[in-house]
């Protein structure tokens, strides 16, 4: 709403929980080009070519994300921006759904960025608003910083005149390679530059209204930002506050003004000390990560613990439930091949999508995951370590369009083995649909070409032979298939296109499955699948009809032969 | 400040109906503030969501123990909150269980032992077969929108604002009678319990 406000002009984004919304906000809007990019590093330098351009741009992306886009980050802080351009950042503290919960402010210091952090959604608007004009005036991108309770929390955002909405004109590309190119020569003067507007910016921010400084009760100051304002002001409603809206640049001013006030300072936030290390630095004795942990969410519950030295709600005895565990979906087109993998017995350098999920018993496929298309390189790693053949890597379509095919072609140059899957299912699937360059549509739902992803490989110089498209869900087929290539020398690429079934447009099952109890033994083999649909209850094997999509994968495992499948 | 917390799993409609639940609350003159995580709902995972109004909001997360109300769809999502019920809570509970298939039997006894406990331990406790729920063929997380208005003061008005803003397209006509239908049963079930 922010952006809308400010009236953004462009927006680029990759998928990725908890940041995914933003795009899919803007991009209901016809007054801005919304567009899903292929990796964050490309939709940045989308957003840095329209700013330097005139119009203000708006990049979001989830945490992991800023890591790909840091690349032209770290620069852009030298090269500076012409019209606004925002850069949204959503951590994850507590690790919802991410591989990691790193603590994104640090990149404001490190790249020598000022960084925002609204509270609420309110605060979202407003921020998102104010960063373009910050952004314009200091000639700065502005990075704003959401968590996942932040960006997964609605509150009221109320509306905003007219008059604070007023976008100026810039005017198109003006020449001006001393700030453009970012050769040795020019760098230098804009390094010294941007230390200067960092410096400036802290000025800055003593008088922006973001930063509040609310002096009450003399005992206990507290400094914080964010969703941890809120928690505090739960628990420790009578303490002085300055909540921080601006966690880069520090408001040194208003920081030793409440140092002066109160007895006690602590500072509250969620992840690493980022700013109780530059206020003890100040010479502030302020406490902070000595009573807090700098792991997971902070919540009211850990606050009253903590800082106010109480337990929990002892009365009520804990009732331990087990979690539910996240699963492929019931009829995923990739069951069988990780079925097929799971009897090869290989290991496998897995990647980031909804695959990943098949790391988890019963399945227990995937054996690495790290990053975006590091399963590819991985996997070369391990050969050149001895591991025994084959060295299988799992790779998604829109994870390979990400950042494997550089790994790819890696493979393919140096000379290895790798055997790469493709699960080629049409869509960024895990984070809820968005296109792919294999959907065959693009962004503004126009038709877009597809790629041909063995087509693409052969380009790349793997060998014909080394190149298979696979289809449908037979696991023993798809096992045959795999162990043909695994026996191959040089790189293969096998590639099983199948649509996600939750694409909207496919095909409703025309099957029906059942199990048939006067030939189950109740074995469990096929539980061993990990369907949602397939329990156990009272010693009998179910199949709860509202989930099965009748794909058939747990008939093909059954040994007696007691699942049936029939007309719907 | 009253604190209602939706529960169940993902599909069933948990997310769009506190989103009509906090737009009710807006409308009715509330500050409000909602918190959901849905990470891996789509995944058969555990979906909840927490919606906060009252006069000045600060937390979109309360402290244990201090749950007003639990709306569960499911009985397992259900038993997982109750240590962070109010001892004066009231739970709304559809009587369904979607068992994860990792979970062995005798952890199905003990999810109906549980409950009993949780029933014990909070002011009110309806649970309701899904086959009254969804009796006409009404969803029934919106059903149970209208049983959880039996028990807030937020009119009926701003309610009627909430589905017409917050329910997805063309879905307005059958949100309103399941919404209704979900009023009437209230009557009934008080009246046994």
């Amino acid at each position: 709403m922010g952006a809308l406000d400010a009236g953004v002009g462009v927006a680029y984004s990759y998928p990725g929980t908890p940041a995914t919304e933003i795009l899919e906000a803007l991009a209901r809007n016809e007054s801005v080009r919304a567009r899903w990019t292929t990796n964050e590093k490309v939709a940045l330098e989308n957003g840095v070519g329209a700013s330097l351009c005139g119009v203000r741009a708006l990049v979001s992306m989830k945490h992991v994300g800023l890591n790909v886009a840091a690349d032209p980050l770290f620069v852009l802080a030298y090269v500076g921006v012409k019209a606004g351009l925002v850069v949204v950042t959503a951590d994850d503290p507590g690790i919802h759904s991410s591989q990691n919960e790193q603590d994104s402010r640090h990149y404001a210091r490190a790249a020598k960025l000022p960084m925002l952090e609204p509270a609420d959604s309110g605060e979202a608007r407003r921020f998102a608003r104010e960063a373009f004009t910050i952004s314009e005036r200091f000639g700065t991108p502005v990075l704003l910083r959401l968590t996942t309770r932040t960006a997964h929390s609605r509150s009221l955002a109320p509306a905003v005149s007219a008059v604070d909405c007023e976008v100026p004109a810039h005017g198109g590309f003006t020449p001006d390679p001393q700030s453009y190119v970012m050769i040795p020569t020019y760098a230098r003067e804009r390094h010294e530059q941007a230390l200067r507007r960092i410096d400036d910016m802290a000025g800055f921010a003593e008088a922006w209204e973001g930063n509040e400084l609310t002096l009450a009760g003399t005992d206990l100051g507290i400094i914080t930002s964010g969703m941890a304002y809120q928690y505090c002001r739960e628990v420790l409603p009578k303490a002085s506050y300055l909540k921080l809206g601006m966690v880069h640049p520090l408001p040194r001013g208003m920081i030793r003004e409440l140092a002066v006030h109160v007895e006690r300072v602590i500072v509250v936030e969620e992840l690493d000390p980022f700013l109780e290390t530059e206020i003890r630095a100040m010479g502030i004795p302020a406490e902070g990560k000595s009573l807090l942990p700098s792991s997971g969410e902070l919540n009211p519950d850990i606050l009253a613990a903590r800082l106010r030295g109480e337990e929990p709600g002892k009365t009520v005895p804990p009732m331990k439930v087990s979690e539910r565990q996240p699963a492929l979906c019931p009829g995923c087109p990739y069951m069988a091949l990780v079925l097929a993998l799971r009897d090869l017995d290989v290991v496998v350098a897995g990647d980031i999508g909804c695959y990943t999920l098949s790391s988890l018993p019963p399945l227990s496929v995937i054996d690495t995951t790290l990053c975006m298309g590091a399963g590819i390189a991985v996997a070369q790693g391990m050969e050149d370590a001895g591991e025994p053949e084959p060295h299988v890597a799992v790779i998604g379509d829109s994870t390979f369009c990400h950042a494997g095919m550089p790994a790819l072609l890696n493979a393919v140059q140096n000379g290895y083995s790798t055997k790469v899957v493709i699960l080629d299912n049409q869509t960024v699937a895990m984070t809820g649909l968005q296109p792919s360059p294999t959907s065959g549509r693009n962004s503004d739902g126009a038709p877009a070409p597809r790629l041909g992803i063995a087509a693409l490989a052969v380009a790349m110089g793997v060998d014909r032979g080394n190149v298979v498209e696979l289809r449908g869900n037979r696991i023993e087929e798809l096992k045959q298939t795999l162990a043909e290539q695994f026996a191959r020398s040089g790189v293969s690429v096998m590639v099983l296109r199948e649509p996600c079934l939750l694409l909207p447009g496919l095909r409703k099952p025309t099957k029906r499955v059942t199990v048939s109890l006067a030939r189950c033994t109740a074995c469990g083999e096929c539980l061993t699948v990990g369907c949602p649909a397939l329990s156990r209850r009272g010693g009998v094997i179910v199949l709860e009809e509202a989930l099965c999509t009748a794909c058939g994968v747990c008939g093909q495992v059954c040994p007696a032969d007691a699942i049936e499948e029939g007309e719907a | 400040m009253t604190s209602v917390l939706v529960a169940g799993t993902g599909g069933q409609g948990v997310i769009t109906a506190s989103g009509i639940l906090g737009a009710a609350a807006a409308c009715d003159g509330h500050d409000v503030k909602l918190s959901e995580i849905h990470g891996m709902s789509q995944r058969g995972g555990s979906v909840f969501s927490i919606v906060r109004f009252g006069e000045r909001v600060h937390s979109p997360l309360p402290m244990r123990g201090t749950i007003d109300i639990l709306v569960a769809l499911e009985v397992i999502e259900a038993v997982r909150w109750s240590q962070w019920l109010s001892p004066d809570a009231a739970v709304l509970v559809q009587d369904l269980e979607r068992v994860p298939p990792e979970v062995a039997d005798e952890t199905l006894l003990h999810i109906r032992e549980r409950l009993n406990v949780m029933r014990e331990r909070v002011r009110e406790c309806v649970l309701l077969p899904p086959g009254v729920v969804r009796d006409g063929g009404h969803r029934s997380n919106t059903v149970f929108l209208g049983v959880l208005s039996t028990y807030l003061s937020i009119s009926g008005d701003s309610w009627d604002r909430a589905f017409a803003l917050a329910a997805p397209q063309g879905t307005l006509s059958r949100n309103l009678a399941a919404f209704h239908h979900g009023r009437q049963l209230v009557g009934a079930v008080r009246q046994e319990t």
